[in-house]
């Protein structure tokens, strides 16, 4: 009986959430996947129908890809429920919109021939839907739907990703990964570099790098970080410590073999404590300067409005890319790359920026002088 | 809500005998394991790889990249090529026939690689969608020209670091022709 009561605990008050931070995870989750990288599908429609394969799954019940054209509106559909998510209109819905609509999507495209297991960015919002992700700073919010937050969402997507990262971790180990002569990320690297041609950011000296102890403690690194994840996210702290050293290994990853795992930054956005920027923003942005927000909001019009929004910027992106590949195009023909690029390197930027703080905090609680002293009796 | 943190490792597992049996499935609560490329004992590294050439009606050949012939593909072009010109089909480019009995077997089995579109039993390299769309991408490459057909030689090419490539290795793993007149 304990230990349900024990289970429960850590399931449904384990996990501390506040409204703002959850807005801010919904925000950066929708802004970021709506500048950076909106799919684009179309492709996947105009390959003849000989190349259909899918996975098992329900997607072998289609007799073969559908059209560009249906592909071309399942993508600005997923738009447009990204923008309505953005805002915080219909919230627990268009978060479950998301999902299905980019699995959809996304598993055409996987049954073309190549599995890109971006799932677990595209899981994300279904699961947080019922946390009340819309709750603050949102049309929902304007219009008068709050509802309470919960944090067992939150502690419900740390444990599949968890669970995810085992089964990345597994046939690694099985594979020979932590077999010291084994190499195994340099021989991803030089696959990578060889085969498919990516020669971007470091790649180049990487490649050049021949110093067998550093790519095993790589390998060994790897299989430790996906590995011990399962673990982690048995608490808010190891989740956080972890979610860090995968961000700052994705930027590791990504500027030596060019592989942007910028699915799995949108997933960690999640567990991260954003009351640091929402009291700021509390404080320094004070409800008159968003009023044109909240009277737009309760407008009787608004979801009128936000799907008008969504799919004028669908458009744009079905014509021209996300708004970042879509500028970095006019300069570069890798907009796309780049644009992950930007958000990669952000999150293990901050990943890194977390590690060190809370080393600096093991550090400051071990010098003597540093530590607290007793209380001085009264 | 309980039974959902219970179910989840559960489901895991089950999704690993699933991958062992028939595959990865799609959804899955997984990430990539990028388990299978280690270089070996002499630092050398073997990877499947498509050598195409063109054949054209006045009895001229070109060499033809996969990453050209599929550039509008936004994924991986190797694994799509060798969706299209190895996978399931036999030494001559056909694809194997075979028959599902019922939505069981359809989900269970999956439709044979190329085999999904109506027509039963056709081989992929037959198929005149298929045919359709090679004949007009390499109408695109080459115009002004008649592709006749493609040839596309299956080969390990060996890598080594830090040069980088050093050949083919000479038997090849398969030859599919795909006649296109």
């Amino acid at each position: 009986m304990r230990a349900v009561e024990g289970v429960d605990r850590w399931i449904f008050l384990g996990w501390p959430v506040t409204p703002e931070g959850l807005a801010i995870v919904r925000i950066l989750y929708a802004g970021l996947g709506l500048v950076i990288g909106t799919p684009r599908w179309a492709w996947a429609g105009r390959l003849p129908h000989a190349l259909w394969n899918p996975e098992p799954g329900p997607l072998r019940l289609l007799p073969g890809p559908p059209g560009p054209i249906v592909m071309v509106a399942l993508q600005m559909v997923f738009v447009a429920a990204l923008v309505a998510l953005l805002v915080g209109w219909r919230t627990p819905a268009m978060s479950v919109a998301v999902t299905v609509i980019g699995a959809t999507g996304f598993g055409i495209t996987y049954a073309m021939g190549n599995y890109d297991h971006s799932f677990m960015g595209v899981l994300t919002p279904a699961v947080l839907a019922p946390s009340g992700w819309g709750a603050r700073w949102s049309v929902d919010a304007a219009q008068g739907r709050r509802p309470d937050v919960e944090g067992w969402p939150v502690r419900l997507l740390a444990w599949l990703l968890g669970l995810a990262m085992l089964t990345s971790a597994y046939p690694k180990i099985r594979s020979g990964w932590l077999d010291v002569h084994s190499h195994a990320v340099l021989g991803q690297l030089a696959s990578q570099y060889f085969v498919h041609g990516r020669h971007a950011l470091l790649a180049t000296q990487s490649i050049h790098l021949q110093v067998g102890g550093f790519w095993e403690l790589f390998d060994d690194l790897t299989v430790l970080v996906e590995g011990g994840f399962v673990f982690a996210v048995l608490t808010v702290s190891g989740t956080r410590l972890w979610t860090a050293m995968a961000a700052v290994f994705h930027a590791a990853v990504l500027l030596m073999i060019n592989i942007p795992f910028s699915a799995n930054l949108l997933v960690y956005i999640a567990f991260v404590d954003w009351s640091f920027i929402s009291r700021r923003f509390e404080t320094s942005m004070p409800h008159p300067r968003v009023g044109w927000f909240v009277r737009l909001a309760r407008h009787r019009a608004a979801g009128v409005l936000v799907v008008a929004a969504g799919l004028g910027y669908a458009a744009f992106c079905a014509a021209y890319d996300a708004l970042l590949p879509a500028l970095l195009s006019l300069v570069t023909d890798r907009s796309d790359f780049l644009a992950q690029v930007s958000l990669v390197l952000l999150g293990g930027a901050i990943g890194l920026w977390y590690l060190l703080s809370q080393l600096l905090k093991v550090a400051a609680a071990l010098v003597p002088g540093r530590r607290p002293g007793p209380r001085p009796a009264v | 809500m309980r039974a959902v943190f219970v179910v989840a490792p559960l489901y895991v597992l089950l999704q690993h005998v699933v991958i062992d049996r028939l595959g990865e499935p799609y959804p899955a609560i997984a990430l990539p394991a990028f388990g299978g490329r280690i270089l070996d004992s002499g630092g050398e590294q073997r990877v499947l790889a498509p050598r195409m050439t063109v054949a054209f009606a006045d009895g001229s050949l070109a060499s033809l990249d996969h990453n050209v012939l599929f550039a509008d593909v936004r994924t991986l072009r190797l694994t799509v090529t060798r969706r299209a010109f190895l996978t399931g089909r036999n030494s001559d480019g056909a694809v194997r026939p075979a028959h599902r009995s019922g939505l069981l077997d359809l989900l269970v089995h999956g439709a044979e690689p190329g085999r999904t579109y109506a027509v039963h039993g056709r081989p992929v390299t037959q198929d005149p969608a298929f045919l359709s769309w090679l004949r007009g991408r390499l109408a695109a490459l080459y115009p002004g020209r008649t592709a006749v057909s493609l040839h596309v030689r299956w080969v390990i090419a060996r890598y080594a670091l830090p040069g980088g490539y050093r050949g083919d290795a000479p038997v090849a793993v398969a030859d599919v022709t795909v006649r296109l007149r």
